[in-house]
């Protein structure tokens, strides 16, 4: 009876939100601006704001994220491990298997495309060196994601 | 008629605290962290970067203002018209997802987890949120509503 009486009760939409409603919605929306703009600029974990001036390097997964499907991944690590899990699309590419996997890494790169090396392993692959290989071929800007590969699963990935 | 508009304004009293700390909680744990944030609203594939930063700093801030002043008492319909509109806006980005097939490891509702989104869960949780939201709206603030500005 009560849960009807809660649910069922005419409701005059028209009288509901009013003036006074649509201002303190406007005051409260201002009023977390404060702190939010305060969280943009000092919080240590704030999101970095220019992302097309970075450089090659590392680079946040957030900001891969934004270059949408323009991304060229490279897994450096053991063809086991790379089995085991990878990111879609990523190329196994380390030392051992070079000269068998490099045509693909270059077949599939298309101009406007940036090269993205993951790892994050113990017995990781030797990210600079691989850069330094890399960068001979001319496969644009190469950047390597910061912490584990697996971080970039959680972003929805 | 009086006991019964006591459990009435008891369960006002239970569903506007429940919802206030919800929104207090949800806002806290994105706050906590927003570049962890950022990656959940990028994985939407909804807003481009700024836009998806500038989320990530500001709405975990508001949650939580309208969170706290549904909780207290103060500018009340104000936060039930933002929480609404807020609700709108997610039940709309993970329809959206679900329909480009992204599958997204967390819905970032309460910042990062790591379980998988279930969908028609979420949406059915959102719609749940939705109808408490609209329940308060119109009972839980009548006494101190006025008259509308003609």
């Amino acid at each position: 009876m009560l849960l009807r009486e809660l649910f069922l009760k005419r409701v005059n939409f028209k009288g509901m939100i009013h003036y006074n409603t649509i201002k303190s919605a406007f005051w409260l929306c201002i009023l977390a601006l404060v702190p939010a703009l305060i969280t943009a600029v000092c919080h240590p974990n704030r999101p970095q704001w220019r992302p097309s001036k970075i450089s090659e390097g590392m680079v946040d997964s957030s900001i891969v994220l934004s270059w949408g499907n323009k991304v060229l991944w490279i897994d450096p690590r053991t063809l086991s491990e790379y089995n085991r899990s990878h990111i879609p699309g990523s190329f196994p590419l380390n030392e051992d298997n070079w000269n068998d996997e490099i045509h693909d890494v270059l077949n599939a790169w298309r101009p406007g495309f940036r090269t993205v090396i993951y790892c994050g392993g113990k017995d990781c692959y030797d990210y600079y060196r691989m850069v330094d290989r890399l960068r001979s071929y001319n496969l644009g800007n190469i950047y390597i994601l910061k912490g584990k590969w697996t971080a970039w699963t959680k972003t929805g990935k | 008629m009086d006991k019964n508009r006591k459990v009435k304004g008891l369960l006002l009293l239970l569903v506007r605290v429940f919802v206030g700390g919800l929104f207090i909680y949800a806002g806290v744990a994105k706050i906590i962290s927003p570049s962890d944030f950022l990656n959940t609203v990028q994985g939407y594939q909804l807003l481009p970067y700024h836009a998806g930063a500038i989320v990530a700093v500001y709405l975990p801030w508001l949650e939580l203002l309208c969170g706290g002043s549904l909780l207290i008492g103060v500018l009340s319909r104000g936060a039930l018209l933002n929480l609404f509109i807020l609700l709108t806006i997610f039940a709309g980005a993970i329809v959206s997802a679900w329909a480009k097939g992204i599958q997204l490891v967390s819905c970032g509702c309460f910042g990062v987890q790591s379980t998988e989104v279930n969908y028609p869960c979420h949406i059915l949780e959102i719609l749940l949120l939705a109808l408490m939201v609209g329940v308060l709206a119109v009972h839980g603030s009548s006494k101190t509503r006025k008259q509308p500005i003609k």
